[in-house]
């Protein structure tokens, strides 16, 4: 895998969502300024999901799945589903601003990053300098956010 | 009342996000292509929307909110699609697209600013700062 593939899959698996998920931030708050119902914001969703899903299911050639990565599959469309909804009723309910959200749900690197070092194991090379500095900014940051 | 909404809202969220965003990397561990992972991804929506029928038994429809929704669904599964193909085809690793796809914040917070008039609502300069340190944190995360 040469340099230039892996700046590709940075480019469609990395900045692409980043923008994506951007945006969809903003259609979260539009979609409850609707007053659509949750049950039914998310019913719209995960059939925009699934209609997704079977136009990709043709268009690309590997299909495969096994036991385990079907359940891991499900285990992300729940949890990410559940922390939407979660975001959708502190907008609905709280009426707090989406720009607050964001920056405060996107704290999740920290989370990701720390269950990989546990799950793959990936403490034993791990450089704690950044670890401790990145981190302490994360949750600085989170702080600041908060009280804007 | 508004530290309540951010738990809910915000806390929360990124415990659930950051597992979620690790299970990715887990699925496609385990081998699992595009097409079967936004399909089940989608099901597993449509499953927690039925169970959310309990939890909120009031019916309102609007297309126009239906609609957006319908597109939110596809835009996610299509940068979804994006995310799984660099961990399949281009093994880059999960802790620089977690990072990388986590920039949304300053996407999702200036166009916030504009086009909700939130600035009305918040302290803008902290509210930027604070994202920026998120962000930067997050990218020395990922590089420990």
């Amino acid at each position: 895998m040469t340099v230039s593939s892996q700046k590709f899959g940075m480019l469609i698996g990395g900045i692409v969502p980043a923008l994506v998920f951007g945006i969809n931030g903003i259609i979260n708050k539009l979609v409850v300024q609707t007053g659509l119902s949750l049950p039914l914001y998310f019913i719209a969703i995960g059939l925009g999901c699934v209609a997704t899903g079977v136009v990709s299911y043709f268009l690309c050639a590997d299909r495969r799945y096994t036991k385990t990565s079907a359940l891991y599959a499900c285990s992300t469309g729940c949890l990410w589903t559940v922390a939407l909804m979660l975001s959708a009723y502190a907008i609905d309910v709280y009426k707090i601003p989406i720009g607050k959200l964001v920056p405060l749900y996107n704290m999740n690197t920290l989370v990701a990053v720390f269950l990989a070092l546990w799950l793959f194991k990936e403490y034993k090379n791990v450089r704690l300098v950044p670890l401790i500095s990145g981190s302490a900014l994360i949750i600085i940051g989170g702080i600041i956010v908060t009280k804007a | 009342m508004e530290y309540v909404g951010l738990l809910i809202g915000g806390v929360l969220p990124a415990f659930l996000f950051g597992f979620s965003n690790t299970c990715n990397k887990l699925a496609t561990q385990n081998k699992i292509g595009v097409g079967p992972f936004l399909i089940l991804f989608g099901l597993a929506t449509l499953l927690v929307g039925m169970i959310s029928f309990f939890l909120f038994p009031e019916i309102v429809f609007v297309w126009k909110g239906a609609s957006l929704a319908f597109m939110l669904g596809v835009l996610q599964m299509a940068a979804t699609a994006g995310i799984i193909i660099a961990l399949n085809s281009y093994k880059v690793p999960n802790g620089k697209l977690v990072p990388l796809f986590n920039m949304n914040t300053l996407v999702a917070v200036l166009l916030a600013l504009w086009i909700f008039s939130e600035y009305k609502e918040v302290e803008v300069v902290e509210l930027l700062i604070g994202s920026l340190c998120i962000v930067i944190g997050g990218t020395l995360v990922a590089r420990a």
